[in-house]
């Protein structure tokens, strides 16, 4: 059974006004215990709107979320609970940090769970040290640290709350290739440590590539493609017709192709795709 | 002929930093002429934000000058004329709009420099017509996607007709088709209109587009170079924590192995053409 899983979600913004949008059309995924999972699209495709369906800050019209077990929208007084235990990182996460000190900052959602002074303090130190900083940040003003720092100030605040799902809209946007790799350790982890299933929104697919096992691909709120990663990055020329970027390798290949060369396209990483340039060069010299 | 952005002996640090002495900014020399096109890489903290900021005077030197075709950005009377002449973008596109109408935003410039009604009309359908946003001109700029807001803040800047336009990490909140629609902008400006752009990006495929590389650490510029001879510094690169563009590393990777590819080759294309040549080349011989 998944930990937790859409089925057929139907969502439309504003509807029967002039603005109405269905955003999201009989859209089900599941996430397994765990599981690390890539959503991308282009913008406008669905995605901010299907992670918000994830912990129950939107109703779909339509379909069920399904958390162990347990329609979310059953019984909806008992959402708040839920919400610990599904994490939900907004993009630029670091715009909501409002506390003088980084550990009153991570403390703000463990002390609404109303968790003890005792195993708060243990919590903190855990989360601070899983976002790769050490206790001398503890008494730090989270304002005077660098975009990257308070990014994972931002992403401990909410791992203290030790959630079972960890959902994240665009966590590395705008951190240079340092912050980016010093995150993604931690989200590593803290995946590995505790066993929770992490979805990651990114418009990276070297992003990707990284750090999911599946990708979910939508486009205009319909799932498109779901699937290991190498198989989604096999289908590089789908990916580009709905306006997703590739990695520079598998462009390079696919240039190739379309010169009418007969190459494989689904290398997405530097070493796949000198495996298959080294191929196709070595070909030429048989006669 | 002078430069159009000269800085000497450049040094900058923040008065609150009274823990620690230290310089944001550390001996900064650099001289950008007009119509260059040039991109500055750095990690976080470098300097490269600081740097530009100090470029039309929000921030001012601690020690050495700033100079803007010839004027002083310390020279208080000068501000206005430095800021028409160097307009900033910045990353969030979200904290630069401030009108209802797409018109009215890019008119904000224009109305303050005290022109005539019919110049400001003008300039706005120039602006908007250069950044291929007239169509919007009567809509709300807080429901375009983020792409369509960066062309509306450097219309904005346009309308000034300014010589240079500084974009600090002016793409890095934007989807790719968002951040191709820039680029291809900003090049348009920088080819047809001759105006001058200094982009601090972190993405090398952006850098390649700039006809100069600034290499930037701990205050200092560490390497002043074509692009082609930047990203194939592969040690340093690594060093500043940089990445080290897909194509480039494919490329090294296949000369490691005997492939004889040509310089220089940091696009795509170019991988694509030379690997067709030596794959045709080595037909030839049979």
């Amino acid at each position: 059974m998944a930990l937790i899983e859409l089925k057929n979600i139907n969502y439309c913004y504003s509807p029967g006004t002039a603005f109405e949008k269905h955003a999201l059309r009989d859209v089900s995924m599941a996430v397994d215990a765990g599981e690390s999972v890539g959503l991308i699209g282009h913008t406008g495709s669905g995605k901010s709107t299907l992670i918000r369906h994830f912990n129950g800050l939107l109703r779909p019209n339509s379909g069920q979320v399904v958390y162990q077990g347990n329609d979310l929208w059953k019984k909806p007084n008992e959402i708040r609970s839920i919400r610990f235990q599904i994490g939900l990182v907004f993009q630029y996460p670091e715009a909501q940090i409002f506390e003088d000190t980084v550990g009153k900052d991570i403390a703000y959602g463990p002390r609404n769970m109303g968790i003890g002074q005792e195993e708060m303090n243990a919590r903190i130190r855990e989360s601070l040290q899983c976002v790769g900083l050490d206790n001398s940040y503890l008494e730090r003003n989270p304002f005077r640290l660098s975009g990257g720092e308070m990014r994972r100030v931002a992403i401990a605040g909410v791992l203290a709350m030790r959630p079972k799902v960890l959902i994240l809209d665009e966590p590395a946007a705008g951190l240079d290739p340092e912050g980016r790799h010093a995150l993604f350790d931690a989200l590593r982890h803290y995946r590995r440590k505790s066993g929770a299933a992490v979805v990651l929104v990114s418009h990276s697919m070297e992003d990707i590539a990284d750090f999911v096992d599946r990708v979910v691909v939508l486009d205009q709120g319909s799932v498109a493609l779901d699937g290991p990663v190498a198989s989604i990055f096999a289908q590089a020329e789908k990916l580009v017709s709905i306006g997703l970027d590739i990695p520079q390798s598998t462009k390079v290949l696919l240039g190739l192709k379309a010169k009418g060369y007969s190459v494989k396209t689904e290398a997405y990483t530097v070493e796949q795709a000198e495996q298959e340039l080294l191929r196709f060069l070595k070909e030429a010299d048989r006669p | 002929m002078s430069a159009l952005i000269e800085t000497q002996n450049l040094y900058f640090q923040y008065l609150h930093h009274q823990t620690k002495q230290k310089w944001i900014l550390n001996g900064i020399d650099l001289s950008i002429h007009q119509g260059e096109f040039v991109a500055i890489l750095g990690p976080n903290g470098c300097g490269k934000s600081t740097l530009a900021k100090h470029l039309n005077g929000l921030l001012l030197p601690s020690d050495g000058s700033v100079q803007i075709q010839g004027m002083d950005t310390a020279d208080h009377q000068k501000l206005d004329a430095i800021r028409q002449t160097v307009g900033m973008v910045f990353q969030n596109p979200d904290n630069q709009l401030i009108s209802t109408l797409v018109e009215e935003d890019v008119a904000f410039a224009p109305e303050n420099l005290g022109m005539k009604p019919s110049e400001i009309q003008r300039r706005v359908d120039w602006a908007l017509d250069a950044v291929d946003m007239l169509d919007y001109k009567r809509h709300s700029p807080f429901k375009l996607s983020g792409g369509q807001k960066q062309r509306i803040a450097i219309a904005g800047i346009l309308a000034m007709r300014p010589q240079c336009i500084v974009m600090d990490e002016a793409t890095s909140m934007l989807d790719p088709k968002g951040r191709a629609d820039v680029m291809r902008i900003v090049k348009r400006l920088n080819h047809e209109l001759g105006i001058t752009i200094l982009l601090i990006t972190h993405h090398m495929d952006e850098a390649a587009e700039a006809s100069r590389v600034l290499l930037m650490n701990q205050g200092k510029v560490v390497m002043d170079d074509r692009p082609e001879h930047v990203f194939y510094q592969i040690d340093l690169l690594k060093q500043l924590k940089l990445d080290v563009p897909q194509v480039v590393a494919l490329v090294l990777r296949l000369r490691q192995q005997g492939i004889r590819l040509p310089d220089p080759i940091i696009h795509v294309e170019q991988c694509i053409d030379a690997l067709t040549a030596v794959r045709e080349e080595d037909y030839g011989t049979y």
